[in-house]
């Protein structure tokens, strides 16, 4: 069965599907236990899990290393960082704990930690409204969930909770209140296996997210006028399913990406590189970056405007590209 | 961005030049005031030069080709683009391709961004590059195998050609009062409201071949063979390509009785099984105002009709405005004398222009 469910509650119903079925499950971070979460998203967990659902204070290093500690010692910790700009506030845990130690202790251990961050959704300013997940991708070791539907929330989450791997699930801000399907009990969305959410031949366009929806509503627009567009939501940025992006491109031949974070080395940066390194023959247009440029996220809507990419902007770009 | 190098202004009247010759090759610096192509109009040869220094893109048209002033010639990627958008060049995708089909690549023009060579450029080349193969020194893009009606009309028309030595003579015919008559008679909605110029032209011919019986005839060696009927010719462009349906005994046949028996031709009829002794053309509803047709053999005469249209002439010393169109007549010097046709013009002639009493 399958019903609508805001994109918050989809991951509320995994946290709490996985407190039910997991006792080692324990879920926590700022405003996280009583509070039910800044976002609204955990509210009643506390209640039905007890201290299985508690606050921590406001220090992130603690909250991450506390998660390391809690998973090579058998738990299966849940973390929020309420914003995930804060992951540079828990650096040292996240990139050399998180990341390296079950390397650094010879696969003795395993870290089966989930990291749940609340991302983009730019207008909070810029400490408040990166999109993080090109520092993490860029890190090995630590694996990057990017649900973009409700549906993906929870099978995402699920997965994570699951894995024996560090995962760090971007949750966007602006999708919280989003509501679409969800199936009912046990749900669960693979690792690495992109999905076409819309078909076309003229231009690959990879985003995910905030930017998804965007891509859409332009590739609703250029369909009116006859340019087919094929947006490819990569669902997870590591593992990153290369095969899917590379089969697209065969098609279509021309790939953009867009993404709500700085140009810069992005992910956009990645993908292009894989596309040379995989479908290099098959691209018959250069490689097209929609990104935010390289400043930081402003707070006011209109500076916001003028630098993440809108509907418009991606409409513009693949027009010229496929013109 | 990169610097064009256009077609210059050759003077007010040109609109167009010849590119003689590249005499820069794309991927090669130029410095600007460098000469990298040269041009020519019916009136100069000018050389076109670099507005920059930097490295030539693409040629944009071929040696030999016309192009309007102002046109890009080539573009020049100046040294501080490198870091710029993307050169002109072939993508990667179309470079595979134009492998796979054998195309060179060279010559392509680039529809993508900034002129990028795309797969479908290629894709074009190869479209309309042909077949592959050469005719006569030619690239050939396709072969298309004439209809049996077409090539029978291409071997009589030759043949004609080859041995009935042509004269054509034309002449200008008042049609004013036939146009007149032709406005009433749509008026009056009469049984002869239908009438068209290549009726009214096929009556004229009609009646001056039963009035100059040497014209119906054909040259046989040593004889002119006249005939017993008058069978004319019309000339129809249809599907099946140019054929000539027969109207028989057109001598005889009233003005209305003739109209219809045209009309059914051009609704497909194939005509009268019989003959012709000589033939109507007319392709003056296309505008065309004379020709110097070919002979339907073993025929004498043709007759290609012009356009119908107003003229100002002279009449009795004033310009008056006329409804006026020249008839073309082709003639078998074989089987008739400069002379002999004229007068057989003539009396075609002033069949049409006094319609009332002669047709």
């Amino acid at each position: 069965m399958t019903r609508q469910l805001k994109y918050a509650h989809a991951i509320r119903e995994a946290l709490a599907l996985e407190l039910a079925r997991d006792e080692r499950v324990m879920v926590f971070g700022e405003d996280v236990g009583v509070n039910g979460g800044v976002w609204g998203a955990l509210r009643g967990l506390h209640e039905e899990f007890g201290d299985r659902v508690f606050d921590t204070p406001i220090a992130e290093n603690l909250i991450v290393g506390m998660a390391v500690g809690m998973a090579m010692r058998g738990l299966r910790p849940v973390a929020e960082l309420q914003y995930s700009d804060f992951v540079f506030c828990a650096g040292d845990e996240v990139f050399l704990k998180a990341a390296t130690w079950r390397y650094a202790h010879g696969g003795g251990v395993d870290l089966p930690l989930v990291v749940r961050m609340a991302s983009g959704g730019s207008g909070f300013g810029p400490e408040h409204s990166q999109c993080t997940e090109a520092y993490l991708m860029h890190t090995p070791g630590i694996r990057v969930a990017v649900p973009s539907t409700p549906a993906d929330a929870k099978g995402l989450m699920t997965a994570a909770i699951r894995s024996d791997d560090p995962v760090f699930v971007l949750e966007h801000k602006l999708l919280y209140p989003m509501t679409g399907p969800v199936p009912e009990g046990e749900h669960i969305v693979a690792f690495g296996q992109a999905v076409v959410r819309r078909t076309g031949d003229a231009v690959t366009i990879v985003a995910w997210q905030d930017m998804l929806r965007r891509s859409l509503a332009a590739a609703e627009r250029l369909a009116a006028d006859g340019i087919e567009v094929e947006v490819l939501d990569p669902v997870t940025l590591n593992p990153f399913d290369v095969e899917s992006l590379v089969r697209s491109v065969e098609k279509t031949g021309a790939c953009i990406v867009v993404e709500e974070a700085p140009l810069t080395l992005g992910v956009g940066a990645e993908i292009g590189a894989l596309l040379m390194e995989h479908a290099f023959g098959h691209l018959d247009r250069p490689l097209v970056r929609l990104a935010i440029p390289d400043v930081p996220v402003p707070t006011a809507p209109h500076l916001v405007d003028a630098v993440v990419p809108s509907v418009d902007r991606v409409e513009a770009a693949v027009r010229r590209l496929v013109a | 961005m990169a610097a064009e190098v256009r077609v210059p202004r050759m003077g007010q009247s040109v609109s167009d030049v010849v590119l003689v010759a590249w005499c820069a090759q794309p991927g090669s610096a130029v410095r600007a005031g460098d000469v990298v192509a040269r041009v020519e109009s019916d009136k100069s040869d000018i050389d076109v030069e670099a507005p920059v220094d930097g490295v030539l893109g693409p040629h944009q048209a071929d040696e030999g080709d016309s192009c309007p002033v102002g046109a890009v010639l080539v573009r020049i990627v100046t040294a501080g683009e490198a870091d710029g958008p993307t050169a002109p060049g072939i993508s990667p995708k179309a470079r595979r391709r134009a492998g796979e089909l054998g195309v060179d690549t060279s010559a392509l023009r680039g529809s993508g961004p900034d002129g990028l060579v795309t797969v479908a450029d290629v894709e074009v080349a190869v479209a309309t590059a042909g077949d592959g193969s050469t005719w006569q020194g030619r690239r050939v893009a396709s072969r298309r195998t004439l209809s049996t009606v077409e090539r029978a009309t291409a071997r009589r028309l030759a043949e004609s050609w080859r041995t009935a030595p042509h004269f054509v003579q034309m002449v200008d015919v008042d049609l004013t009062e036939a146009a007149s008559l032709r406005q009433q008679w749509r008026e009056r909605a009469s049984s002869l409201a239908a009438v068209t110029w290549t009726d009214l032209a096929v009556a004229a011919l009609a009646r001056a071949l039963a009035r100059h019986p040497e014209m119906n005839a054909a040259f046989d060696g040593d004889a002119l063979v006249l005939f017993d009927e008058v069978n004319v010719g019309v000339a129809v462009d249809g599907v099946a390509g140019l054929t000539v349906p027969v109207v028989a005994g057109a001598d005889r046949l009233s003005l209305a009785e003739l109209s219809a028996a045209i009309a059914a031709l051009a609704d497909g009829d194939a005509g009268a099984p019989v003959a012709s002794t000589a033939t109507v053309s007319n392709l003056g509803a296309l505008g065309i105002r004379a020709g110097t047709p070919v002979l339907n053999p073993p025929e004498t005469v043709l007759l290609f009709v012009g356009a119908v249209e107003d003229r100002v002439v002279a009449v009795g010393g004033a310009p008056a405005v006329r409804t006026m169109a020249t008839l073309s007549f082709a003639f078998d010097h074989r089987a008739t004398s400069g002379a002999a046709a004229a007068r057989f013009v003539a009396t075609v002639r002033s069949l049409l222009e006094r319609p009332t009493r002669n047709l």
